[in-house]
């Protein structure tokens, strides 16, 4: 799996960098246009994380660029302007997410996932753990072949923390994945713990490992290994 | 008080004693005119006489050939001084006593004496001051009419530049493209003025400028840093050696960037609403967006067991910009949520026209600053106290308007779609 990481800040970029490069990926950085759209015209990637303002350019450039390549790489714009234009100017031009800055890097890391789940051919999008399967066109999770009816909040956690298991991810990482775009999360914070006990309850139920720890304080980890 | 008015009245108020003065001297200067003019009449009528007594001397009594004068004969003392003076005879004709004026002398012919006695009517004074009264009426009508149409013309002609401004700043709205500019005109001092409030204007508007474009800079510049920091301690909590004490310490840490992250993007949503980024208006059902904002808030609407009800009469929908009008309602439906009581209730109530949103919970303090920038009534609750300036901002970039009113232990916003 590659993926160019197209970011001038050079401690975002050290950090996201740091994150997915547990992930097994092969990450390739780009601080400035020039750089980037050599790396564009030059190699294939699956995925390709551009910032929109750059030194010498702007993101939405390659965007235009890699599209016009007919280029199979899933793209997320991630951007401090947060602006609505700019999201549907980037979505119009062909790219497939958005994430305003500041994000949570467990975030980034679920939505390329996501990105390369759906750009992978076949149409095969399971996502296995062990004994659990989940289907993500038609929000289906199997524990040993019985099917685990969540709510819609829960499938979401599901899906959030399969893509970053084996990592600590934070309450306010959760609060906001499960939150809308504009809606304040705050609010939220209180019912991770509901929606999260009664995830581990509805999988245990079926006959599924715990695999969900508190990590004290900060948030949860979707432990697959000991 | 209009200009106009104000002048009419000081034009007013200054003429009726002016006049009053102006009646009563015309008064005793007409008199003293009429009373001169008669004794010159009746000193005629003496030398008149005279010469006739030089002529005939048997009758004892006189009468003018103006048939105005009456003339008395007597022996009298050797006197040549004449005294006027006026006095009052009852005339049986008119049934009343009538002004004359008197000559009294005495003449010599030879060794006679004779005293003369001359009277001639004069004028009423009652008729003299009806006249004058009315007289000067008429020229305090004339007068005022005159003053009237005077100030109109004056104010008209010599205050139009004045209005013309006045206008203009009545109309003048901070952070509007202004491209309007002062008719030129040839008086000095309102020229002077206009000039002077051309630069002050032109000064605001580039401060206001600067001052909008500082805030969304300013937020803009600190979201690279919070998302450095974000990251950073996202890597921090992998750390498999963190004690308890200091994994407390970091979700503090992160607790307080998430809300300054929050802040930022609130504050630079709203100088993007009031800098008008959102052109992009379409039709967007009201209802719908309700729902949806709703099903974002059904874990607390949970927990707080709060009864929603939803009342649509109508369905309308509205042109507007689709995220604004969804943060809108989000914003709305989470205060409801936010300051609501346990057990309480939410009632959306959407007809035609309107949108009311009523939540049991407590009164607001400050009722009239609820829209304020960081307004909040309780600074424990999770809130930055942005989300009812940003609902007010939507409404005005976006034409509708919002109210306020707490009525029955009961918070209710009330969303009007037009104006």
């Amino acid at each position: 799996m590659k993926v160019l990481l197209i970011e001038d800040e050079p401690e975002l970029r050290k950090g996201i960098l740091q994150y997915l490069l547990q992930e097994n990926y092969v990450v390739e950085t780009a601080e400035d246009f020039k750089k980037a759209s050599q790396k564009t015209g030059s190699y294939d990637y699956d995925c390709v994380l551009v910032d929109l303002s750059l030194p010498g350019g702007s993101g939405l450039d390659i965007v235009k660029e890699l599209k016009r390549q007919k280029s199979k790489a899933g793209i997320i714009i991630i951007s401090a302007k947060d602006s609505l234009d700019d999201k549907i100017k980037g979505l119009e031009l062909g790219a497939d997410d958005y994430l305003p800055k500041p994000f949570h890097l467990a975030e980034l890391n679920a939505r390329i996932k996501a990105l390369i789940r759906r750009n992978s051919f076949g149409g095969d999008q399971k996502i296995v753990v062990n004994e659990i399967r989940i289907q993500p066109e038609d929000r289906r999770v199997f524990v040993h072949d019985a099917e685990v009816i969540l709510t819609a909040k829960e499938f979401d956690l599901l899906i959030y923390f399969v893509s970053n298991k084996n990592r600590v991810v934070s309450k306010n990482a959760i609060a906001e994945h499960l939150s809308g775009d504009y809606a304040d999360h705050f609010d939220h914070l209180d019912f991770i713990y509901s929606h999260i006990k009664n995830l581990r309850k509805k999988l245990v139920e079926k006959g599924c490992a715990d695999y969900i720890s508190t990590v004290y304080g900060i948030g949860y980890n979707f432990k697959t290994t000991s | 008080m209009k200009l106009l008015t104000r002048t009419i009245i000081y034009y007013a108020l200054m003429s009726v004693p002016l006049l009053l003065v102006a009646g009563v001297a015309f008064y005793f200067i007409i008199t003293s005119e009429i009373n001169k003019s008669m004794d010159e009449s009746l000193l005629n009528t003496k030398k008149q006489l005279e010469s006739y007594l030089r002529g005939k001397n048997d009758s004892s009594s006189y009468v003018a050939p103006d048939g105005d004068s009456f003339m008395q004969f007597g022996n009298g003392a050797a006197e040549t001084t004449i005294h006027f003076r006026d006095t009052s005879i009852f005339e049986m004709d008119a049934d009343e006593y009538l002004p004359y004026r008197i000559l009294e002398t005495e003449v010599q012919f030879g060794e006679d004496h004779y005293r003369i006695t001359i009277r001639k009517a004069s004028i009423e004074t009652e008729d003299l001051i009806d006249g004058i009264v009315i007289s000067i009426f008429v020229v305090f009508v004339v007068l005022f009419v005159g003053l009237v149409g005077l100030s109109w013309w004056i104010n008209k002609r010599l205050w139009k530049p004045f209005y013309d401004t006045l206008t203009y700043l009545s109309h003048y709205r901070i952070g509007t493209k202004n491209t309007f500019r002062f008719e030129p005109t040839t008086i000095a001092e309102f020229e002077s003025l206009n000039r002077s409030l051309d630069k002050m204007l032109e000064r605001i508007d580039v401060d206001y400028q600067k001052q909008k474009e500082f805030t969304e800079n300013a937020a803009h510049e600190m979201q690279t840093p919070v998302a450095v920091m974000q990251s950073k301690i996202d890597l921090l909590i992998q750390s498999k050696n963190l004690k308890e004490e200091e994994m407390q310490l970091i979700d503090q840490l992160s607790t307080s960037l998430q809300k300054l992250s929050h802040l930022n993007r609130s504050l630079l949503l709203l100088s993007k609403i009031e800098n008008k980024q959102f052109a992009e208006l379409e039709n967007v059902s009201i209802s719908e967006v309700i729902d949806n904002s709703l099903s974002l808030y059904e874990s607390s609407i949970a927990s707080k067991r709060i009864n929603v009800t939803r009342n649509y009469a109508a369905s309308p929908v509205i042109f507007i910009h689709r995220g604004l009008c969804e943060i809108l309602l989000n914003n709305l439906i989470q205060n409801a949520v936010r300051h609501n009581v346990p057990e309480g209730s939410i009632l959306l109530s959407l007809e035609d026209a309107r949108l009311v949103i009523e939540n049991t919970g407590a009164a607001v303090e400050n009722p009239s600053t609820i829209f304020e920038r960081f307004s909040r009534s309780d600074k424990s609750i999770n809130s930055i106290g942005l989300g009812l300036a940003i609902v007010r901002e939507i409404a005005n970039v976006s034409g509708l308007s919002i109210s306020y009113h707490f009525q029955q232990d009961k918070n209710r916003f009330t969303l009007h779609f037009k104006g």
